[in-house]
């Protein structure tokens, strides 16, 4: 039994009019934080956010709701170690994606993706890259002051939370292109763990689910003791671990 | 927004962390969809950020109930339950629409106005708001989610032939709707 055509793809102009409008349905990330306080889920979120103010003031410039939510499930999830950055070698195929979004979403990218193991404190000087992905050209990266670090991770935040509203929207090809946009501008960034779950959801999202289980188990062999492992396994249907 | 109800009143400030950690999971990987599930079911915009925080507050009190493969299907019943009861306290709060819903909220809609994306979203609601509730949970499940027939059986827990016949008879239902809407958005003046 095979699946009528759908109507965004197939449909009449109103009728594709009508079902296009709903494209920008999405939670706030305000309420979504609120329902996570409300079922008392945000028991790390004083310290996500000293941890953010931490970081600077800077970040308030993006929404000190976003730091603090990216940060506090981090360390809802024990976050001591920081994780994994995903290097993505190539950009989505949609380097810009369509202004209609399509429920129907399209096939993901099929650039390998490489998980270097740890990623540096932004601190840190840049050590040759050992990775074998054809990698783009990485940006200069500035002198690292308490000022960068605060941007930095402020954008880190900003980028990831575009690339999480697309995903939420339906539009996978324009959450692979921010996830790109991500790795090339942050490509040893402090949130590459959740950039990376978020690619994750991006693949089985557009159906790739093979590629997202893939990816998923080599983030989970490279860190079994991920604080997102528990969420990586249930999105990509991997028995959790007891 | 209504009443954030502190998580303290709700005896989860004892949870243990393995049920702490699964309900987060549950967050994660499901809040954005239930929420849009319960947008495209009917809550109004201004209700839909607590009705989604009630799904996930009854799920929170049944966490030890919930198959851990079945939690998304929970979700799901516990949202259509949600929506249903939000749209029915809506409809006594309000004079009772027409038929086919169509009058009291688009009059004299002119044709470039459907193109416009608020009204487009608010002319959306309407149509859905008048499809039978089974017919309008698997069209929005499939054609704005972008489920296949099979997923959404699973996730309904019927049958795949009942998947299939739901989403045909919704399709047809939808497009009847939409041809009449633009049968009177023809006879106030503009062109269809």
């Amino acid at each position: 039994m095979t699946d009528p055509k759908r109507l965004l793809d197939g449909g009449g102009d109103l009728e594709v009019a009508l079902l296009r409008s709903a494209r920008s349905d999405a939670p706030s990330p305000q309420a979504r934080q609120k329902a996570l306080a409300a079922a008392g889920l945000v028991v790390g979120a004083t310290a996500a956010t000293a941890k953010a103010a931490a970081a600077g003031g800077a970040a308030a410039k993006f929404g000190s709701w976003a730091v603090a939510a990216w940060v506090g499930i981090g360390v809802l999830g024990g976050v001591a170690a920081v994780g994994v950055v995903e290097s993505v070698s190539n950009r989505s195929p949609v380097a810009n994606p369509p202004a209609v979004v399509t429920v129907q979403a399209p096939a993901p990218p099929k650039a390998p993706v490489v998980l270097p193991e740890t990623p540096r404190e932004s601190s840190e000087p840049a050590a040759p890259s050992t990775s074998s992905a054809v990698e783009a050209p990485r940006p200069v990266q500035p002198v690292a002051t308490n000022s960068s670090a605060n941007l930095s991770l402020a954008a880190e935040v900003a980028s990831l939370d575009r690339a999480r509203k697309a995903l939420s929207t339906g539009n996978s090809s324009a959450a692979f292109a921010e996830l790109s946009d991500y790795q090339r501008q942050f490509p040893r960034g402090a949130m590459g763990p959740e950039a990376t779950v978020l690619r994750i959801e991006a693949m089985s999202a557009a159906g790739d689910r093979s590629g997202a289980r893939s990816l998923a188990e080599r983030f989970l062999a490279a860190h079994p003791a991920s604080p997102h492992g528990s969420r990586i396994r249930s999105l990509v249907g991997l028995p959790s671990i007891p | 927004m209504g009443l954030i109800v502190p998580a303290a009143h709700l005896g989860t400030v004892a949870m243990a962390a393995p049920a702490r950690d699964r309900l987060h999971a549950m967050f994660e990987a499901h809040y954005d969809f239930i929420w849009r599930l319960l947008r495209r079911l009917g809550v109004p915009p201004d209700a839909v950020d607590d009705a989604t925080q009630e799904v996930f507050m009854v799920a929170m009190r049944r966490l030890d109930a919930i198959d851990p493969n079945a939690e998304r299907s929970y979700l799901f019943g516990t949202a259509l339950r949600v929506a249903s009861d939000r749209r029915r306290a809506r409809a006594r709060s309000r004079e009772v629409q027409p038929a086919d819903g169509f009058e009291a909220s688009a009059p004299g809609l002119e044709p470039d106005e459907l193109t416009d994306q608020k009204r487009a979203r608010e002319t959306l609601d309407t149509v859905l708001d008048a499809m039978p509730e089974d017919l309008r949970s698997v069209f929005v499940l499939y054609e704005l989610e972008g489920m296949t027939t099979q997923e959404i059986a699973g996730l309904a827990g019927i049958p795949h032939g009942t998947a299939a016949s739901r989403l045909r008879r919704a399709r047809e239902d939808f497009s009847e709707r939409v041809q009449r809407l633009r049968a009177r958005t023809a006879k106030t003046g503009g062109p269809s």
